[in-house]
């Protein structure tokens, strides 16, 4: 750790001496210093994704459970089983509104482990150690209204940007087909909807920034968002790039996994196990990188004058 | 990513080419004509700015019938189209496939209609294209000026105009695409009885008519590629326009399609030159489409008899015409789908083999289609599934990352939904909805059949439905000639219970309503032995273990099942009930504890509108469901990276 330079310090008052939070050099904020603030992260995840999978679960133990191998038929080459209780609506909305606000519920208060994993990959304890998860969560807390009305803002720009261009695809698709075939109509239009995604995930970089500079400077959304423009302009591409690659990774890693468990099956109990241990492993590389362009922000941010 | 998350285990390899068709039948003396009721020699010239045909023709017409014959029916379908007062567009029922108001209406107009020959007369004037106060224009009543007796042939001369609507129900044009169906003046069907099977076009009706010849003539300009119902028997360009003349016997209907567009794609399969025409950039999907037929029409032939004509023509309409897509024409079919269907998803295959499988049961069989669908779309509905289930395996519907659903248990599950609603056997427009009539008429029809199948096995099930269409070739079967046969092949009790499930809405249910498992013991109580009474508390073990399995039938219908018991070291035993009665009490007695027991463990009875009740477990034994906990719970991480990372 020789290499971590507190440099200002930024945590006045803390309860304890050895909870101040002190900012760490530019260079040193990388995601591979805070192993068990990643797995805190992924455990959050897991326990919110188990939050909302239980009644799901418990709901096909009833109907279909009662099988001497448990639920197998769902999973029964044909789908018969797996059709029939997705076609059933019994049950069906109450387990979707159960989701759907566990959901709601865990994007928001995921913001706290968000913004606790954000200071910890920005600061160190006074010793130069990780910092303590208290202190994270009590300066995760202080940006809770700033990060919320960052999700508030940003969430609905995005979703406009992805409503528009699923407008302005459509139109140009239809607006090609007595001019070209259906295919190439259908390719420019789809094209004009990469655009508008990828200008809506250009809007979650910059969210992300905004949340970095949310912390680093203690700032208000607004301010925080001013911030993360001023920290993206000299290089949009640059930046979305280092997002994306990450975010591509991730992708493949679910994809890998996927493969991996389609070719070897799920016979048995232990295949089960095994199969849900590289599930886990795909989610914590995802977190993973996730912590990492996060990383990278807050060296962006760290870099601009507030 | 989802799907990916979502995504199990290998499933089965689905078959590699094509499989043995499972039955063999003797086809030595299979018919290879019909009897030729009528000829239409016709022609038919596009304008497609307009989207106008100007048709002129004949109809030679025999009466086979032993009954003297005062009048004839023309059906002129095109009129279904032409404004909101006919049938087709008034009657209430949504919900199954297409729209009803054209963009653009379409209308067919008879300028000429006579009598040739000795008994020469003007037929138009007294006909009546309107009856009383219904303004439906769609079926036309002709008196004869003289009776028409039986043996008699008689020669209509026709001149018609058609305008097309935009595409809509099978037909009709859109851009420089036209798809021509239901075009011409078409005589009914004149059944054995002297009567007349004419009927409006209906929303959810097609058609039934007599076998003949047909000629036809089309003219179109000379950059648009022809294609048409039958083997072009002469093709010429000149003077701007492209002039093909298309002949074919033994059929009942004509259609053809003209697009400057077309690209093709040729084969001969199994004898029979096979063209997929299809535009641009749907590449893909015709040959995908090629490789089905590649598939089926050998396959078919085995089971349902040789396809006897010399050309097979796939149309796949551009996704803007799709209305056009999925129907059946004698020897022409039309697909559907976008270009870049994921080959996962076996929509292009299921379509492709669905419209193909049409011309062994509309276009061979020819039954009733109004009045009995399920003889047409519900059998030609089993047959695709049982063709693609054994061309695909378990994955018939979709195939993506091991998660497979077949074909069967898409028609089986969208089925449930309908099976109290309705018979399925009853008139086209007798359906309340059109939901209910595409749930019961293809899927209740071919999950009792495959149920059936099942039950009876397939070279039985093959060898029933085998007879039924080489008996019945050509010859318009009713019901009953379709339940004969079933009786005489597979029994008097799966004739039964086809009539039960067909015309009253028959359905069962089998459950496992409880298990019992305890360890044996000597039985308690108060005895009086020796001359001394003695009271036991509780038995003496005896070693092993011994308890019940109850399953219940509810339902008008009744099916042989297995009973599975499965005992504590996961081993299994099973038991068969031949289904009658209400219920059914295995006794179990053995070293290891039952744990559980399933009726009907290998799904036979598709028919069985709760599959989730065929399980049960002993008081001791407990619920599962990890795998699927560990599967949501994944997914749900996914999804959380995603919205809430």
């Amino acid at each position: 750790v020789n290499d971590i330079v507190a440099v200002p310090e930024v945590d006045a008052s803390p309860r304890h001496a050895k909870d101040r939070l002190l900012l760490m050099s530019t260079d040193a904020m990388r995601a591979r210093r805070r192993p068990l603030m990643l797995l805190f992260t992924w455990m959050w995840h897991a326990v919110a994704a188990l939050a909302i999978a239980w009644p799901i679960a418990s709901f096909v133990r009833d109907t279909w459970g009662h099988h001497p191998r448990g639920d197998v038929l769902l999973f029964e080459p044909g789908g018969l089983a797996l059709s029939d209780i997705a076609m059933r609506p019994e049950g069906h909305a109450g387990l979707l509104s159960h989701a759907t606000v566990v959901l709601v519920a865990c994007a928001v208060l995921g913001l706290l482990p968000l913004g606790a994993l954000i200071t910890a990959l920005g600061h160190a304890r006074p010793d130069r150690g990780a910092p303590p998860l208290r202190a994270c969560f009590e300066r995760a807390a202080e940006s809770f209204g700033a990060f919320a009305r960052l999700l508030v803002i940003m969430g609905l720009v995005q979703v406009v940007v992805v409503v528009l261009g699923s407008i302005a695809a459509a139109m140009v698709s239809a607006s090609l087909e007595h001019r070209m075939d259906d295919a190439a109509a259908d390719l420019v239009g789809w094209f004009v909807f990469l655009v508008f995604l990828l200008l809506a995930s250009f809007v979650g970089v910059v969210h992300d920034v905004a949340r970095c500079a949310a912390i680093r400077y203690r700032s208000g959304a607004l301010a925080a968002l001013r911030t993360a423009l001023r920290a993206v302009r000299p290089s949009p591409v640059g930046v979305t790039w280092s997002w994306l690659w990450r975010t591509l990774a991730g992708l493949v890693v679910i994809g890998a996994a996927a493969f991996v468990v389609h070719r070897v099956g799920v016979r048995d109990d232990m295949h089960l196990a095994a199969v849900a241990g590289l599930h886990q492993v795909a989610m914590l590389f995802q977190t993973a990188l996730r912590a990492s362009w996060l990383a990278r922000a807050f060296r962006l941010v760290d870099a601009t004058n507030a | 990513v989802v799907a990916a998350a979502c995504a199990g285990e290998s499933s089965p390899a689905a078959a590699d080419g094509a499989p043995d068709a499972g039955v063999a039948f003797d086809d030595a003396g299979l018919a290879t004509g019909a009897e030729q009721v009528v000829a239409y020699k016709m022609k038919a010239t596009l304008d497609p700015v307009a989207h106008t045909v100007h048709g002129e023709g004949t109809i030679s017409f025999t009466n086979k019938t032993a009954y003297t014959v005062n009048d004839l029916w023309l059906h002129l379908y095109l009129n279904a189209f032409k404004n909101q007062k006919s049938v087709f567009v008034r009657e209430p029922v949504g919900g199954f496939r297409g729209s009803i108001n054209p963009r653009d209406w379409g209308s067919i107009d008879l300028r000429k209609l006579r009598l040739t020959g000795a008994d020469e007369a003007d037929l138009l004037e007294k006909t009546e294209i309107k009856h009383g106060a219904d303004e439906d224009e769609t079926d036309a009543h002709v008196p004869l000026p003289k009776p028409l007796q039986p043996g008699e042939t008689i020669q209509l001369e026709m001149v018609w105009d058609d305008k097309l609507p935009s595409v809509v129900e099978r037909t009709g044009y859109e851009g420089s695409f036209h798809f021509v169906g239901q075009w011409f003046p078409k005589l009914a069907r004149l059944d054995p009885d002297g009567r007349w099977a004419h009927f409006p076009f209906h929303h959810l009706a097609e058609f039934y008519s007599d076998f003949g010849s047909y000629d036809v003539t089309i003219d179109v300009p000379a950059a648009y590629t022809i294609g048409a119902t039958g083997p072009a028997t002469e093709s010429k360009v000149e003077n701007g326009r492209r002039v093909e003349r298309h002949v074919q016997e033994n059929i009942h209907d004509f259609a053809w399609t003209a697009f400057d567009k077309w690209q093709r794609l040729e084969e001969k399969i199994d004898g029979v030159d096979v063209t997929v025409l299809y535009p641009p950039g749907y590449g893909d999907a015709a040959r995908r489409e090629l490789a089905t037929v590649r598939f089926a029409i050998p396959y078919y032939g085995k089971r349902y008899g040789k396809y006897p004509y010399p050309v097979l023509t796939v149309v796949h309409p551009p996704e803007r015409a799709r209305e056009a897509g999925g129907m059946e024409y004698p020897t022409l079919i039309t697909t559907g789908g976008p270009w870049y269907g994921p080959p996962g998803v076996l929509a292009i295959e299921l379509v492709t083999i669905h419209e193909l499988g049409h011309q062994w049961f509309y276009g061979m069989l020819a039954s009733n289609e109004e009045k009995w669908p399920f003889l047409d779309e519900g059998l030609n509905s089993f047959a695709e599934q049982e063709a693609l289930g054994r061309w695909r395996g378990p994955g018939s519907l979709v195939d993506f990352l091991g998660l497979t659903v077949s074909d069967a248990t898409g028609q089986a599950v969208s089925s449930f939904r309908a099976a109290h609603n309705e018979p399925v056997a009853q008139p086209a427009y007798a359906f309340e909805t059109g939901n209910d009539y595409g749930r019961l008429v293809y899927g209740r029809t071919c999950t009792i059949l495959e149920t059936l199948r099942r039950v009876y096995g397939d070279d039985a099930m093959g060898k029933a439905m085998g007879t039924y269409t080489r008996r019945f070739r050509f010859k318009h079967p009713t019901p009953t000639d379709f339940l004969g046969v079933m009786g005489e092949v597979l029994g008097p009790h799966a004739e039964s219970m086809l009539r039960v499930a067909l015309f009253e809405k028959g359905w069962v249910d089998y459950a496992v309503a409880s298990v019992t498992s305890r360890k044996a013991r000597e039985p308690a109580g108060i005895f009086d032995r020796d001359g001394k009474r003695e009271t036991v508390t509780e038995g003496k073990e005896r070693g092993g273990y011994e308890g019940d399995v109850l399953v219940q039938r509810r339902g008008t219908l009744s099916f042989p099942v297995d009973i599975e018991l499965t005992l504590s070291d996961g081993s299994t035993r099973r038991v068969r009930w031949d289904g009658e009665g209400e219920s059914v009490r295995v006794p179990y007695a053995g070293p290891l504890a039952l744990r559980g027991a399933v009726v009907d463990p290998d799904h036979t009875v598709l028919l069985d509108e709760r599959p989730s009740n065929n399980q049960g477990l002993a008081p001791e034994a407990t619920a599962r469901a990890t795998r699927t906990l560990e599967r949501i719970t994944y997914f749900s991480q996914v999804l959380l990276q995603a919205v809430a990372p």
